[in-house]
């Protein structure tokens, strides 16, 4: 009987603990220090996988464990994971650059014109929660000059708050845009790493294709369209292909 | 005419002549040949020429070739001149082989020499015949059976090894005769391994051996350390030998057999069998990060000729490696020096004995360093990993740690780096940088977002809702300042009704000049509502054309002017209360009157 309530009261406290996620990272911050990154692996997954929860720095540790165990595949989906929720994080980008360099593909990108280059980095500066508070701020203040065109007392009022509302409206509409790119950006554009070790893409999605070129684990693909198992991918030099969806995992 | 002819058979001859001069031709020193045996080909041309170009001679192994050269003869005063390439060949395989015809550059044209044709018998063994009774010195030779009485072996310590493992490879000869010699030994070359040969071979006696139930004399011909340098399916390449044995005939004579019998000397080809070997690659599991491919069992110690120094000044760091394995191959030592120090590429030295037992010995590595600053340096420890194919685990040792003390000088150098110009910034490796330590700020994954949400939208349409109320009140309150005669208009009467309400009270209280005060304002204030006109405009005169143009009949107005004229008066003149309430009800009488007058 005694042994029971052990046994139950050990199963709670393992239960309580688990059911705490900030410990959890908090322990595979401990292993990661301590270089035993395997087990650093388990509990930021566990994180993910069973408390369902996420963060740019859970996921750039996670990137980190993998890079240290030489999982260059993995390690790259992760740090792209963190870029999505943190897109100007300088740690990020630093560490996917340099396991970039570890895979066995070098894809040169096709640099993009500088004003698209521009509206991409803008748009990532802030999340899609934050350019829609923006947005909401900016047409409250709007409103407010508009308030104070129409009960002003002087013309000099009245002009200003005509003035002052139209330009935080358009300040408003411009954010409006942002988010708006942002969210269609995070529901559209899917983008994947390649994991198995090498892969044929294939000119139609079909074994029988014609292959075109092969990609190497850890290679970054965008999704473009999907028939069945199949899914059409360009990397990011400009070659596009087909090739099976399980080679792939999304980011 | 005579000329004409001279010339024109001057010109004839000479072309003849000429003609007759190019001779390009090819030649083989035998038209019958063995597989493997040599024969030579050799294309001459009896001119000066240049651009020779030989046929395909794939078929047959190029032991040399093409060798030049030229003869000059002068017989007799006529120059001529010969050219001739050569080639010693042997031929591939068996059957009929062709020699295709060569080109060479004479002039401006080029030369075709003839074919060639040849007839390639089967290997085996050739013999000539020697000794007493040479019976008939036929050339066409013996053959002698070769295969179990002659042979080579290779024979390896182990068909599976590690990469870097070292291997021993033996190339042994068995043979049942005991007198061998060698009239061509054609060793292998080792790709995809490091070799080092054991020298310590004597192969100056046979040594009898049971092989496989029978004995044969046997002798090492080379003996070889192998190291891989690649994993998978690695091949050991076989050696080629052509021995003469002497072989004993039978007597055919009793004289024969009194001389100790006849001999025969044979030429026989042998060749190894090529052997697999399987190399595996170091285990991934627990590989440490220095590692760097030594591969063996080794010890490592450092030790440097002096601990304290001056900055400028030279000191020497030693490390020894020593141990069993793949030594020669080591060239780099993690060691990582402080920045400070000006280091040389080291000096190797090698103390390693290549035997049976394998590669073992020292290698020593020189440093020679120059601390450019002042200070307290530490050199290493630095951890030195190897795999040990026995145990098969890695091993890591230490190389111990030196303390230098450097000491500083005023001298030049110290300054330079010191003082007033910089040094920017050395970068010694790339690393990924560490992870957020900091609150994770964990969230739910979701892809709800806010924006879109339906508080979003409640949100956005605050602004707009509170602009059109505020524009709808706004609209209300223009149009009531905009009509505000018409209202005061509606609402005079009710007005006046109030006045006279609180001149009611005054006359209760029987407070007089503030009665006919009210009165009197409800009166104007009344007029003045209805008539749309200012109080201060508000004279008898005004109030009676006012009142005619309204169709006020004429009894009415007389009796409000005498009520607004009774009360201007009584507020200062002295009376009674009843002339108060006559005043009040009158008032009210007229009011009423006027007011239906003017509403019709």
């Amino acid at each position: 009987m005694k042994s029971i309530f052990i046994v139950v009261f050990i199963a709670l406290c393992s239960l309580a603990k688990a059911l705490s996620p900030d410990a959890l990272v908090v322990d595979a911050n401990k292993a990661y220090t301590a270089s035993d990154f395997k087990k650093a692996v388990l509990l930021y997954e566990q994180v993910i996988n069973e408390q369902k929860l996420e963060s740019s720095a859970l996921y750039y540790n996670l990137g980190n464990s993998y890079f240290k165990l030489t999982d260059f595949p993995n390690a790259i989906l992760n740090y792209n994971r963190a870029l999505r929720l943190n897109p100007d994080d300088a740690d990020i980008q630093n560490n996917l650059n340099l396991a970039n360099a570890k895979i066995q593909d070098r894809i040169e990108p096709i640099p993009e014109l500088f004003y698209f280059r521009w509206a991409k980095q803008l748009r990532n500066a802030l999340s899609i929660d934050t350019w829609a508070i923006c947005f909401l701020v900016f047409l409250f203040l709007s409103a407010f000059g508009w308030v104070f065109y129409i009960i002003g007392a002087t013309v000099g009022t009245k002009k200003t708050g005509f003035y002052v509302g139209f330009l935080f409206l358009f300040f408003s509409l411009f954010t409006l845009a942002l988010a708006w790119s942002a969210k269609h950006y995070k529901a559209t554009v899917k983008e994947a790493i390649v994991f198995s070790g090498s892969v044929s893409v294939k000119s139609s999605p079909a074994e029988s294709g014609t292959s075109l070129f092969v990609v190497h684990a850890g290679t970054f693909v965008s999704i473009t369209d999907q028939v069945g198992d199949w899914v059409k991918v360009k990397i990011p030099d400009g070659n596009e292909g087909w090739i099976l969806a399980t080679d792939l995992e999304v980011i | 005419m005579k000329k004409v002819l001279f010339c024109i058979s001057f010109i004839f001859i000479f072309l003849i002549g000429k003609s007759q001069e190019i001779k390009f031709s090819a030649n083989v020193s035998k038209r019958q040949v063995i597989v493997g045996e040599r024969f030579q080909l050799q294309y001459s041309i009896n001119s000066s020429a240049s651009g020779f170009s030989a046929p395909d001679l794939s078929a047959f192994e190029i032991y040399s070739g093409p060798n030049q050269s030229t003869s000059v003869q002068i017989v007799n005063g006529n120059y001529s001149q010969a050219l001739t390439y050569s080639f010693i060949l042997a031929p591939k395989k068996e059957g009929k082989a062709t020699i295709g015809p060569a080109t060479i550059v004479v002039g401006n044209g080029k030369v075709k020499s003839n074919a060639v044709e040849l007839e390639v018998l089967k290997g085996g063994a050739t013999t000539k015949q020697q000794g007493g009774n040479t019976a008939g010195n036929n050339a066409s030779g013996n053959n002698v059976n070769a295969g179990d009485n002659l042979f080579i072996r290779a024979i390896v310590d182990k068909s599976k090894a590690y990469l870097g493992e070292q291997i021993t490879v033996t190339y042994k000869i068995y043979s049942k005769y005991n007198q061998i010699s060698f009239s061509e030994l054609k060793f292998p070359t080792f790709n995809g391994y490091y070799s080092e040969e054991i020298k310590s071979i004597k192969n100056d006696k046979l040594i009898p051996e049971n092989y496989n139930g029978s004995n044969y004399y046997t002798a090492e011909l080379k003996k070889t350390l192998l190291f891989p340098q690649k994993s998978g399916k690695l091949e050991v390449p076989s050696l080629d030998a052509t021995c003469l044995v002497r072989e004993k005939v039978q007597a055919q004579s009793i004289f024969d057999q009194f001389f100790g019998g006849s001999y025969k000397d044979a030429e026989v080809k042998v060749r190894s069998k090529s052997l697999q070997l399987e190399i595996l690659p170091h285990p991934a599991s627990g590989k440490p990060a220095d590692f760097n491919g030594a591969v063996g069992n080794f010890s490592i110690a450092a030790k440097t000729d002096k601990t304290t120094l001056k900055a400028g000044d030279a000191v020497n760091y030693k490390i020894t490696l020593s141990g069993k394995g793949n030594l020669k191959l080591l060239e780099n030592l993690p060691i990582q020096f402080p920045t400070e120090f000006e280091v040389y590429d080291p000096q190797v030295t090698d103390e390693i004995s290549v035997t049976d037992a394998g590669m073992s010995g020292k290698r020593m590595f020189e440093y020679l360093m120059i601390p450019r600053a002042g200070g307290s340096y530490a050199l290493g420890p630095f951890t030195f990993s190897y795999f040990d194919p026995i145990r098969k685990t890695y091993q890591t040792t230490t190389i111990p740690k030196i303390v230098l003390e450097v000491e500083k000088t005023n001298g030049e150098q110290v300054v330079v780096n010191r003082g007033g110009s910089q040094t920017s910034v050395k970068k010694l490796a790339s690393d990924i940088r560490f992870i957020h330590t900091g609150d994770a700020e964990l969230e739910p994954i979701q892809n709800n977002h806010f924006f879109g949400s339906a508080g979003f939208y409640s949100l956005l349409s605050l602004p707009p809702l509170a602009l059109i109320v505020l524009l709808f009140m706004r609209m209300r309150s223009a149009e009531r300042t905009n009509n505000l005669g018409a209202y005061k208009k509606k609402e005079a009467g009710s007005m006046a009704q109030k006045r006279l309400k609180k001149a009611k009270e005054l006359l209760v209280l029987n407070n007089k000049i503030a009665y006919y005060e009210e009165v009197y304002k409800a009166l104007n204030g009344y007029l003045s509502d209805k008539l749309q006109m200012p109080v201060a405009e508000l004279s008898k005169e005004a109030i009676k054309t006012k009142l005619d143009s309204h169709k006020v009949p004429e009894p009415l107005i007389a009796e409000l002017l005498k009520i607004i004229d009774s009360c201007e008066f009584a507020r200062y003149a002295p009376g009674g209360t009843s002339e108060m309430e006559d005043i009040y009800s009158e008032t009210i009488h007229t009011l009423n009157k006027i007011d239906q007058q003017l509403k019709a």
